[in-house]
């Protein structure tokens, strides 16, 4: 019967256990179960298994069947769960529609469920969703309700007035804090009620520029203006304005939002600054002026005074070798003390002209290459006399090899002479002055060390100061007019060193210095910045430096270029390599030998782009001798004329 | 003794004091031919008159014939027509200064030779530059000492015997 309604048909099974397997191994979708099947087998026990066993969740629809009319067996079937009930005899089409209608309904219960299941894990996982938003919408509150009390405070007591405006003329307020009351004495509500409220009471030399500067907000997006701004008692005070201006999506100006904040203080400071500034560049140009005055009455004054100084000793002397007269001994000890206190003068004036030229930058030093050896000897030779007449062993100790310097002899010289007279001054009989010229790394170390008195330690910057004495004790020999260490400090200081001093009270004294190596580069380098610059400031020329020397210089081109870039010319390194860029030519002629740079000179003189300059300057630097190179230029053909004479 | 030429310009001649500028005797030869029995004549220049006086007394007292001039014109004429042996030339005058007469003095045929010993309390670079430019024979400034002055006149004056 079942096969022919479609039903697959289960086989009978023989005990509760194996139809148990059957059932849950070929899954079917209804089970008709006889209440009676056999001796061991109860219908019911089966059915109790489907219903709570490990079927039971299945829910399989049970269709009992059974030949029982009796209505126990039927209310025990469905208590225990049989779907529905048939009794046997059963009719073919009533069992065929009932089984239908059961599987219908029990495919329709799983399919509900199903649904059902999936409706409540959508609904799970939307509901965990909503959750995790309400948490996180609730901390955004938190932290906006932080924020609203943060901004509270700062616009009802804060420093800064916040406020929005329009981004237009006349930028009338749209919202101002609280605090405003605080700042600036009117209600916020004044603002936002008249649309000029703000704009008339910026001050009005301030007003064109404010409304400039917002006009072009729009470009930059923030600025930030300074203005006076009027008090609500009727004061200005200094407002600095931040302002940034707000655009839609489409970029169109939406408002600007911006901060007005009290710098009154800030400009207040300014203000003082920039007076206090003001007042010290006038004491300062003042100082400057009287120093000035001072430096040019002190050379006119020591100007003037040699005329009248002139007529004093000179009649002093005339008197003294008797040409108004026979003079008695006495006479001429008086008028030997006049002649030497006008020298005494004399010397005086010399030194103050020197410091003033010094310190007035007129002294010009001039720097060539010098044997430190000769200068030395020469020192010795001067001073021995006086050595020995005052029982001093005067001891030279050059250390061998002393290289040339480059320094100004007769400067240097002086600061030697200097030297040795104050050692003379202050080294008893039986001392010892020693004078050293060592090479020290790159530099020459040039010392005098007596053993004299000594100087205490803070006396040492003293020393060097105009018109001290280092003591007013008249000692043996010439007593110097104070200004020859401050003149010495200088010239030493202007070749680039400065003085050392070592000294302990009643041993000696030693003062020393550092003067640099002579080398080629140096001296050009110096001869263009010192002379060739200071007498062409104005004029371009074209300097045409001739290496005369074999040996090539590793630095010469990096230095070569160095000076062209400071002096803007152009500076071929070889005479054929020329290039005349202006009517005026130069030449400095470099070398270490004399004869090479007649070679080269004679080269020069021939070339032929020269024969269209009419005028070359030129100078010799290298050189010790530098006569014959001078003449023999001097005499060729070409107009070559010295440099600056 | 009298006769004695110096062809030389150290100064060690006349530490040594040979007496070469005696007052009386000395052959001299001057430039344009005219041989002059008296040591030399000096033209002294200088707007002081109390410097002048000095000067000239130290001279004559050396045996020299002095001429003066307070003034750059008076300098410059007086140049010109007495042709002097020596030239003491100060700076800082009235009617023109030193450097004016020195320029006269150079660039007349009579006088282009004669040796000019600048005296002077100008000390600057720019006077000495300029008086060496003007071919000076020395550069003296004030105050002097009268040996140096006299060892540069006898020197001078010399240059050309």
């Amino acid at each position: 019967m079942l096969e022919l309604s479609g039903f697959e048909a289960i086989e009978h099974q023989a005990t509760v256990e194996d139809a148990l397997l059957s059932i849950s191994r070929s899954e079917p979708e209804l089970v008709i179960l006889d209440l009676h099947l056999g001796d061991d087998v109860s219908g019911l026990d089966l059915l109790t298994q489907l219903r709570t066993g490990q079927l039971a969740a299945t829910e399989l629809p049970v269709l009992v069947c059974t030949g029982d009319t009796d209505l126990e067996s039927k209310r025990a079937a469905l208590t225990l769960g049989a779907t529905d009930f048939l009794t046997k005899p059963v009719d073919v089409i009533e069992v065929g529609k009932r089984v239908q209608n059961l599987i219908e309904s029990h495919q329709l219960r799983v399919e509900l469920e199903n649904r059902v299941a999936h409706r409540t894990q959508d609904l799970g996982r939307i509901n965990n969703e909503l959750e995790i938003e309400v948490s996180g919408r609730k901390k955004v509150e938190g932290a906006l309700r932080q924020t609203e009390q943060r901004m509270r405070f700062l616009l009802i007591s804060g420093r800064i007035t916040v406020y929005t405006c329009t981004p237009f003329p006349p930028f009338s307020q749209t919202f101002v804090s609280p605090n405003v009351t605080a700042h600036l004495g009117y209600e916020p509500e004044e603002f936002t009620a008249d649309p000029t409220f703000w704009i008339d009471r910026v001050h009005p030399e301030d007003r064109p520029g404010v409304e400039a500067g917002r006009r072009e907000i729009g470009k930059g997006e923030r600025i930030t203006q300074d203005y006076r701004f009027r008090h609500k008692d009727g004061s200005y005070c200094w407002v600095s304005d931040d302002q940034l201006l707000i655009l839609d999506s489409s970029g169109n100006p939406v408002e600007i939002i911006g901060g007005w904040f009290d710098i009154g203080d800030r400009v207040q400071a300014q203000q003082g600054l920039a007076s206090h500034a003001v007042i010290l560049e006038t004491a300062n140009a003042r100082l400057k002026e009287f120093d000035r005055l001072k430096s040019e009455f002190v050379a006119t004054a020591s100007h003037e005074m040699r005329t009248p100084l002139t007529i004093i000793r000179e009649y002093a002397s005339q008197l003294n070798d008797g040409l108004a007269g026979a003079m008695g001994a006495e006479q001429r000890e008086m008028l030997d003390a006049v002649i030497r206190n006008c020298d005494r003068l004399r010397g005086l004036l010399d030194n103050l002209l020197n410091l003033h030229r010094i310190e007035a930058h007129q002294m010009e030093m001039n720097r060539s290459k010098v044997d430190l050896t000769k200068t030395i000897r020469d020192c010795f030779r001067d001073f021995a006399p006086k050595c020995r007449s005052n029982g001093i062993t005067l001891k030279i100790n050059v250390i061998e090899p002393v290289p040339p310097t480059f320094c100004d002899a007769d400067l240097i010289g002086q600061v030697l002479v200097n030297l040795l007279s104050n050692a003379v001054k202050f080294t008893p009989d039986g001392g010892i002055i020693t004078l050293t010229a060592k090479p020290v790394q790159d530099r020459i170390e040039i010392s005098v060390e007596d053993s004299g008195k000594g100087i205490a330690p803070e006396a040492i910057p003293k020393i060097f100061e105009a018109f001290s004495q280092i003591d007013r004790v008249e000692g043996p020999g010439y007593r110097g007019t104070g200004l020859g260490l401050t003149i010495s400090k200088k010239i030493v200081e202007m070749h680039g060193s400065e003085f050392k001093v070592i000294s302990t009270l009643g041993r000696g004294s030693t003062f020393s210095f550092l003067l640099p190596i002579w080398d080629l580069d140096s001296e050009l380098a110096a001869f263009v910045t010192e002379k060739w610059m200071q007498r062409n400031s104005e004029l371009a020329g074209t300097l045409m430096v001739l290496r005369c020397s074999t040996e090539p210089g590793p630095d010469r081109e990096g230095l070569l270029a160095q000076i062209i870039g400071r002096v803007a010319v152009s500076c071929p390194a070889e005479p054929g390599g020329l290039r005349l860029a202006s009517s005026r030519l130069v030449a400095a002629v470099l070398g270490t030998d004399a004869s090479t740079a007649e070679k080269t000179l004679r080269q020069l003189s021939s070339h032929d782009d020269l024969i269209a300059q009419s005028s070359i300057e030129w100078a010799v630097l290298g050189f010790e001798a530098t006569k014959p190179i001078e003449d023999w230029m001097s005499s060729i053909e070409r107009s070559f004329k010295p440099l600056g004479r | 003794m009298n006769n004695v030429m110096v062809i030389d310009d150290e100064s060690i001649w006349t530490e040594l004091d040979l007496n070469l500028g005696a007052p009386k005797g000395n052959r001299s030869q001057h430039p344009h031919g005219d041989v002059v029995k008296t040591t030399g004549r000096i033209l002294v220049v200088d707007d002081e008159p109390d410097i002048v006086f000095l000067i000239k007394k130290r001279l004559t007292n050396a045996g020299y014939e002095v001429s003066v001039a307070m003034d750059g014109a008076g300098a410059t004429r007086i140049a010109m027509q007495t042709c002097p042996d020596v030239v003491l030339l100060d700076i800082g005058m009235p009617c023109g200064d030193g450097h004016m007469v020195a320029d006269r003095i150079r660039s007349n045929p009579n006088t282009c030779f004669t040796p000019i010993i600048y005296l002077t309390a100008r000390t600057s670079d720019e006077d000495r530059e300029r008086a060496t430019a003007a071919g000076a024979f020395a550069y003296i400034t004030k105050p002097f000492a009268s040996d140096e002055l006299l060892a540069q006149v006898r020197q001078a004056i010399s240059y050309w015997r």
